[in-house]
């Protein structure tokens, strides 16, 4: 019998991710492809280090600064009883931070390749900026957010080294498939660790031709 | 009645020059704006729709002060009655014809005007994509004109138009722009396209700028030729006079014998024709 809880539990944080990345994703690539300030490479520098940086490093520093013995993690306990290290909660957060140049990057260059006039058309119509971004460019750049979506979807179902950081493997709380396909391989359960490893390969592979053949559609 | 002064420093491909603009328009004025590449007159209109800041001047709208610099009145294009087209027409690929249109203004009567006139209504549900430059060009202009702005800014706005499709709409143009009452700007290298069209000429030039009341006036001085010229070639010679094939049809002219001698058979020659009174006649289509 196999037990379903560490997909279930990668999906259920693939889902979370996803949304809140779309949310914060897409005013951040907003920000930073109108931006002309100075500064600005220092923001896309942040954004995409998680690219070139170990997991376990971003993990470790997560766990640092929220543990319930940092400043900020003995606040967020005191205060909201809140706990980020060890909670799925947790892992929601660090694989925001660990996905966001995936969501970000496409759709930064999605708006980057509109051409600036028809914001500006726009501006002239007397249009806010949120109105522009809802009405004229969110629509003509949906192959790029699509991709945005399925990139940190699929990057987040398959990230291992943040999770075993920040979340340990507590089942039904933090251990995700990524680490049941590790603990069941220590564990010499290879028929087990067969199974959650092809269900994320034919996932992952199913999700990305849909994509592809979606994008190459619109 | 429409106040602009307008100074700004320009980095350009051909060093640095000086934007200076100061003119007063009235309202049904139609400005064409007139010189060489890279001399700012996107950037005028640009800075007239707010979209780009002037390093100092005024630009004041039937009493209201839409720049002043000694003021700190610099107000956001939104805030602006103005509506522009851009040279690559900016339409929106997410939405059809009479989406576009909508987005602008959501008065329907006025939708329906707007592409009666502007031969759309065939054409109303078909996204940009699918339209030729021409039907583009006529989308772009309904959708400013639908805005009713109190200034309109067209820049070279026909200019990636053939020959016959840029009198269509200047035609369309000169139709509109005086059926809403508009003040219309527009920047323009064509001079036959300046005379039909405008009562007053904004000429630039580098670190000066020079308004015409007439824009006949200025262009008469440096390049309208009173004389009609044609070329042809010769078709035959006979003692008193030549055939000459112009514009494929042939046409016999009687000249002095001492002229005739020089010419040649099959030779290009070029005929002025000076101080002539034309008498002319519409050709129905």
């Amino acid at each position: 019998m196999y037990d379903w809880s560490p997909l279930l539990l990668s999906l259920e944080l693939a889902l979370f991710t996803t949304f809140f990345l779309v949310l914060i994703g897409v005013p951040l690539a907003y920000s930073l492809a109108r931006s002309k300030s100075r500064f600005k490479f220092l923001v896309e520098a942040f954004v995409s280090l998680p690219l070139v940086l170990p997991p376990t490093v971003l993990g470790f520093y997560i766990l640092v600064v929220f543990s319930p013995n940092s400043l900020v993690g003995s606040f967020l306990e005191e205060n909201f009883g809140y706990q980020l290290a060890f909670s799925f909660s947790g892992l929601v957060f660090a694989s925001i931070l660990y996905s966001l140049p995936f969501m970000v990057q496409p759709i930064q260059s999605g708006l980057q390749n509109l051409s600036p006039s028809l914001s500006e058309a726009a501006f002239t119509m007397g249009k806010n900026k949120w109105q522009v971004l809802l009405h004229v460019l969110i629509p003509n750049i949906k192959p790029a957010i699509l991709t945005g979506i399925v990139l940190s979807f699929a990057h987040t179902l398959g990230e291992f080294g943040v999770v075993l950081m920040i979340g340990g493997k507590i089942a039904n709380e933090t251990l995700v498939a990524s680490i049941a396909v590790y603990d069941k391989v220590e564990a010499l359960e290879y028929g087990q660790a067969n199974f959650y490893s092809l269900v994320l390969l034919m996932s992952s592979f199913f999700i990305l031709s849909v994509t592809y053949f979606i994008n190459k559609k619109i | 009645m429409i106040e602009i002064e307008i100074n700004k420093k320009l980095n350009t491909a051909n060093g640095k020059s000086n934007l200076s603009v100061c003119m007063n328009l009235e309202k049904g004025d139609f400005v064409a704006i007139y010189g060489q590449s890279g001399i700012g007159k996107t950037t005028l209109l640009r800075i007239l729709a707010g979209l780009t800041s002037a390093d100092n001047g005024k630009i004041i709208v039937d009493g209201i002060h839409w720049l002043n610099s000694k003021q700190q009145t610099n107000l956001p294009p939104q805030k602006r009655n103005v509506a522009i087209v851009f040279q690559d027409y900016a339409l929106f690929p997410n939405m059809s014809v009479i989406k576009n249109l909508k987005f602008a203004n959501p008065n329907s009567k006025l939708i329906d005007e707007l592409l009666y006139y502007t031969e759309l209504e065939q054409l109303k549900d078909k996204k940009p994509w699918q339209l030729s430059g021409g039907q583009k060009q006529r989308v772009a202009l309904a959708r400013a004109l639908i805005q009713l702005p109190d200034i309109l800014l067209l820049d070279e706005p026909l200019s990636a138009l053939d020959r016959k499709l840029q009198v269509n709409i200047q035609e369309l143009l000169g139709r509109l722009h005086r059926r809403y009452e508009m003040t219309t700007l527009m920047v323009s290298h064509d001079i036959p396209e300046i005379l039909s069209l405008a009562n007053k000429l904004l000429v630039l030039e580098q670190n000066n700028s020079i308004f015409s009341i007439k824009p006949y006036d200025y262009f008469s001085k440096k390049t309208i030729n009173n004389n009609l010229q044609l070329k042809g070639e010769i078709c035959h010679i006979t003692e008193e006079t030549i055939n000459v094939k112009i514009d494929g049809n042939i046409y016999n002219l009687k000249l002095p014998k001492s002229k005739i001698k020089n010419l040649k058979t099959g030779e290009q020659i070029c005929i002025n024709i000076l101080d002539f009174i034309p008498v002319i006649e519409k050709i129905e289509k």
